[in-house]
């Protein structure tokens, strides 16, 4: 009986293997493609044009993103803040003592400059490029106040 | 002899593998990946160093960074040539103003026309030069980095950002 009813329900046979090859082919592509940097990158945020803005790499051992947006806020912890805002400075204060201490950690003690610790993290600034320049040089300035003097303008070599 | 048969007859038998759920779940993954799917961008950087001055300087306010050198030692200010002052005169709304490119005293056409002076100026000797951006708050990042560019376009590689002077009542 049970021999009879499999034979019944064994009709047409469709070969699925090329079909699962060429799949899973595709979601290893896919799979090769995403871009976990971008986790750190507002997509609001529009890049001034420069064609000598080459995505070459950099000599990074640390690296913090401040997205700055074209009203002047910086998305701190995925909340926008005013560059003027108290708040943000504290956020950059956190920021260096985290960097300091993990400079100690690996060993390195930061060089002191005109009494400020000379960290190593740069910082990769995303300014919109309708931003004021005045909220630019703030973010700097407040940077640089906590120790932070590498940093990194960000451009894109092609206008979209 | 029993035993043996039974042997045969499953060794015999077509395994058959549920094909399905397999099929539904890569499917899902694959729709996932083309969802979540976006091209890389292009994004470069323009490298600067800016270690405030210590004890401050009259000349270099207080944002004094210089491109490309990526040396952790205090900043050289001895030098040869003083530096070229640019400044970019913001209109209205942010925009560069007609003529807003001055280089030291001559307001010039625009960045096309800066670049042409400076080329003219630096010939082949680029590292030797070192050029101030004096921009206004309000001008618009974008014309910043423009200008960088343009400077950056003629090998000059020393750039510092100025503040502007105050305003003329």
């Amino acid at each position: 009986m049970s021999h009879g009813g499999g034979a019944s329900s064994a009709g047409v046979e469709v070969n699925l293997i090329p079909m699962i090859d060429i799949v899973i082919q595709l979601i290893t592509f896919f799979l090769m493609l995403v871009n976990f940097d971008e986790a750190n990158q507002d997509e609001r945020v529009r890049l001034p044009v420069a064609d000598l803005a080459k995505p070459t790499a950099m000599d990074v051992e640390e690296m913090l993103i401040w997205n700055l947006n074209d009203d002047g806020r910086v998305k701190v912890l995925g909340e926008p803040i005013d560059v003027d805002d108290n708040a943000f400075r504290q956020a950059v204060a956190r920021e260096a003592a985290a960097a300091e201490r993990s400079m100690k950690k690996a060993g390195r003690e930061p060089k002191t400059v005109a009494g400020r610790p000379q960290l190593w993290t740069t910082i990769m600034i995303r300014a919109d490029r309708d931003v004021e320049y005045a909220k630019v040089q703030h973010l700097i300035k407040i940077c640089q106040d906590y120790g932070f003097y590498k940093f990194a303008l960000r451009a894109t070599p092609e206008r979209k | 002899m029993r035993f043996r048969k039974l042997r045969s007859t499953t060794g015999d038998a077509k395994v058959e593998i549920q094909m399905t759920p397999m099929l539904d779940m890569i499917f899902q993954l694959l729709i996932f990946f083309i969802l979540t799917f976006k091209p890389v961008t292009d994004e470069g950087q323009f490298g600067v160093n800016m270690s405030a001055l210590p004890g401050g300087s009259v000349a270099l306010p207080t944002i004094v960074p210089g491109m490309g050198s990526q040396d952790d030692t205090m900043p050289q200010d001895i030098q040869f040539n003083p530096p070229y002052r640019i400044r970019l005169v913001a209109g209205p709304g942010g925009d560069l103003a007609p003529g807003g490119v001055v280089m030291g005293d001559h307001p010039l056409a625009g960045l096309d026309q800066l670049q042409t002076e400076l080329r003219a100026i630096v010939g082949g000797f680029a590292d030797d030069f070192e050029v101030v951006i004096e921009a206004d708050p309000s001008l618009r990042y974008a014309y910043l980095i423009q200008a960088v560019n343009t400077i950056s376009h003629v090998g000059i590689t020393k750039i510092n950002f100025g503040a502007p002077p105050p305003p003329q009542p």
